[in-house]
């Protein structure tokens, strides 16, 4: 195997300038926003506490989150090495928790989603494309793709409740919510990871469901060319068999597809935000909506971040993944 | 191999294209059989339906191709396919973009060997061989296609149709989009290669001189029709159709100056708008009126294995001494 490490060294100076760049966009963005987060926690505190706040406390307030009359750059300064140290904040809406501190409970929930999602919906979705273009044409191939269309044209929440109701409500075969049942003990035990499988099926069937037609067509339409090109009819000219020639076609039209796979890390995620609040299941989502509704500043900052360097990650893995399937990418760069 | 009968041609919105009409040819052993023809008479057509890979919109009608006593066109696809590679092997027209490009080449000489279930132990030594008659050093196995060079990559692809020792191969413009020295040199070792392994070759292309400096055998193709065939000899010295004369005396010659007699006049047929009578009359320089009427069939000259088809010969041909000599 040929490590490419000058590839692989252009495509991590490029990623670390752009997480550097969204960093900063979510320094400016919040500041452009009118309203500040103190103020919401306070006028909760009013509302919910019924009592008054002394302005001593406000200011206190305001400093916990890092709104300040300080210099553009100071703050500036001062919010790189907060994040350096995993300082994102407090939450306004669960004050006083930190908000790395709700992230860092959170987040494997969801990531537990989104992975099991895509991995499951990229495979399927690609062995379907694969079969339709290889069959074009024929009925199968109409079948599978109208099948695709119309899951892919789907909304998801209308999925995600129809689903819901018919398996968690009416059969009752799985649970309505949660990641895991009160009644196992959180930690590497069998009852634990069945309960946890049994209670992310729902949510990660949805999110399969609704994403699997977009591989599938996405492949079907990579390999059609492929099949027709000339290096699939020099190994038919030369009797390979009927397998290898699928595979030559296959392995060539899933390339493209792996950039696909990039993009979808980020659309999963966004996703997955609505899936778990349907299915009250204790990801990011489900904190996300909370956050919304308390403008909960902190948080929706924090879960912003997340996402970005969630879809940067996504893509910078593709992008050295690319560069050890296909060799010409790897050499245009050098 | 005997070719017989063969129409074929392409389905379109317009309906059905009749291309090839009526070919027969016989390919002999041991040569090198010439086709030839400009752009758009229907020899990769020709050579697709030899091969039995020619595939939707076209379509065979009518004809059959024996190989070895049996009709290459009636057989079983599991059958062709054991054949192709190992008896018969097909170099295409974009021979260049033949190879997987996200394969070493190594693996994709494996490839063949795994489609033909030879034993592990012979890998290497037949690669070997077959790039040892290309003349290609070991090391380019370890390379992706795109990290050679036109040449290379037309010299790999030509090792691995050979890789399995096939009798019987057709190379259809093989060595389009390759620079003149290049060409020269692939041009010979193909020929070198025939003699030594006593191959059979049916060669395409368009460019009259390549033709006739490696062929043994020629035919000549002019809207999907054979126009003339025989040894090379034969059609170099005493052409008996005025499209393989006219398209010989616009071959300049180092030394002389080009002059408009010598360009070939009118373009390709369309296909769609094939003309009375004799196709090529509306190019001809010595068609008379009766060649816009009958179209001529395949006759023999005085020597047995040389055919033409032109109402004219040999009558015209004297003209065209005449001319010669008037000039
Ligand atoms: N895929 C196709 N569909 C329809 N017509 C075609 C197709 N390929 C070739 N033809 C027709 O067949 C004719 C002969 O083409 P071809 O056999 O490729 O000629 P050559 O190899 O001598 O240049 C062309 O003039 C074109 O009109
Ligand atoms: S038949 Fe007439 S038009 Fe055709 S080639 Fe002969 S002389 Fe020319
Ligand atoms: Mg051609």
């Amino acid at each position: 195997m040929i490590i490419p490490y000058k590839y692989i060294l252009k495509k991590t100076a490029a990623f670390v300038a752009v997480l550097y760049g969204a960093i900063t966009l979510n320094f400016i963005l919040p500041r452009l926003i009118p309203g500040d987060p103190a103020e919401t926690v306070y006028s909760t505190i009013i509302r919910e506490g019924g009592g008054s706040v002394s302005p001593r406390y406000l200011h206190q307030l305001a400093a916990e989150y890092g709104i300040s009359n300080a210099p553009m750059y100071v703050q500036y300064y001062n919010y790189l090495v907060d994040l350096a140290h995993g300082n994102l904040g407090i939450s306004v809406a669960f004050f006083p928790e930190p908000v790395s501190y709700i992230l860092y409970h959170a987040l494997p929930w969801t990531l537990l989603l989104v992975i099991s999602s895509i991995a499951i919906s990229f495979f399927v979705g690609n062995r379907m494309g694969r079969y339709a273009g290889i069959h074009r044409n024929s009925i199968k191939d109409l079948s599978m793709d109208m099948f695709a269309m119309f899951m892919a044209s789907f909304p998801a929440f209308v999925l995600a409740f129809i689903v819901l109701d018919i398996f968690a409500l009416d059969i009752k075969l799985f649970p309505i919510g949660g990641a895991y049942s009160i009644y196992v003990n959180p930690g590497f035990n069998i009852p634990f990871i069945i309960s946890v499988i049994y209670h992310a099926v729902l949510p990660v069937l949805t999110i399969i469901l609704t994403s699997l037609g977009g591989w599938e067509l996405g492949m079907r339409n990579n390999i059609i060319p492929n099949i027709n090109s000339d290096f699939i009819s020099y190994s038919e000219n030369l009797g390979f068999k009927k397998y290898q020639v699928n595979q030559i076609a296959y392995r060539n039209a899933i390339l493209p597809n792996l950039t696909g796979f990039a993009m979808s890390v980020g659309l999963s995620v966004s996703g997955v935000i609505i899936e778990e609040s349907i299915f009250s299941y204790p990801g990011v989502g489900l904190y996300m909506i909370t956050a919304i509704d308390d403008l909960d500043y902190p948080l929706i900052q924090g879960i912003f971040l997340m996402v970005i360097i969630a879809v940067l990650v996504g893509n910078f893995i593709v992008d050295i993944l690319y560069g050890f399937f296909d060799p010409r990418i790897r050499q245009e760069s050098e | 191999m005997e070719v017989n009968h063969i129409n074929a041609g392409y389905e379109s919105e317009n309906g059905y294209i009749s291309v090839l009409k009526d070919v027969s040819l016989t390919v002999n052993r041991d040569i090198i059989l010439g086709i030839a023809g400009e752009s758009g008479s229907g020899k990769s057509t020709l050579a697709a339906v030899l091969y039995n890979s020619f595939r939707y919109p076209g379509t065979i009608r009518s004809g059959e191709v024996i190989f070895d006593g049996k009709n290459l066109l009636k057989m079983k696809p599991n059958e062709l396919r054991k054949l192709r590679g190992t008896e018969i092997s097909f170099i295409p027209q974009a021979a260049m973009n033949a190879l997987n490009p996200v394969k070493k080449i190594r693996l994709q000489f494996y490839d063949m060997m795994i489609a033909h279930n030879i034993k592990e132990n012979d890998f290497d030594s037949k690669i070997s061989s077959s790039l040892e008659l290309v003349r290609l050093q070991e090391n380019v196995l370890d390379n992706f296609p795109h990290e050679l060079s036109g040449g290379m990559r037309q010299r790999v692809v030509i090792a691995m149709s050979l890789l399995l020792s096939p009798k019987f191969i057709i190379l259809d413009e093989p060595t389009t989009g390759l620079d003149v020295m290049v060409e020269h040199d692939i041009l010979l070792d193909i020929k070198k290669i025939q003699r030594t392994l006593g191959l059979t070759i049916v060669f395409i292309s368009h460019d009259l001189p390549i033709l006739f400096g490696i062929s043994d055998a020629i035919v000549m193709m002019y809207g999907g029709e054979i126009v003339e065939s025989g040894d090379y000899e034969d059609l170099l010295r005493n052409p008996a159709h005025p499209y393989t004369y006219q398209l010989l005396k616009s071959i300049p010659l180092i030394g002389t100056k080009i002059d408009s007699s010598m360009i070939m006049k009118g373009i390709a047929i369309d296909f769609n708008h094939i003309p009375h009578g004799c196709y090529f009359h509306p190019r001809c320089n010595f068609a008379v009126p009766k060649c816009s009427d009958i179209h001529p069939e395949l006759k023999q000259t005085d020597g047995k294995t040389h055919l033409y088809r032109c109402n004219r010969y040999p009558e015209w041909s004297r003209n065209a001494k005449l001319e010669a000599i008037g000039t």
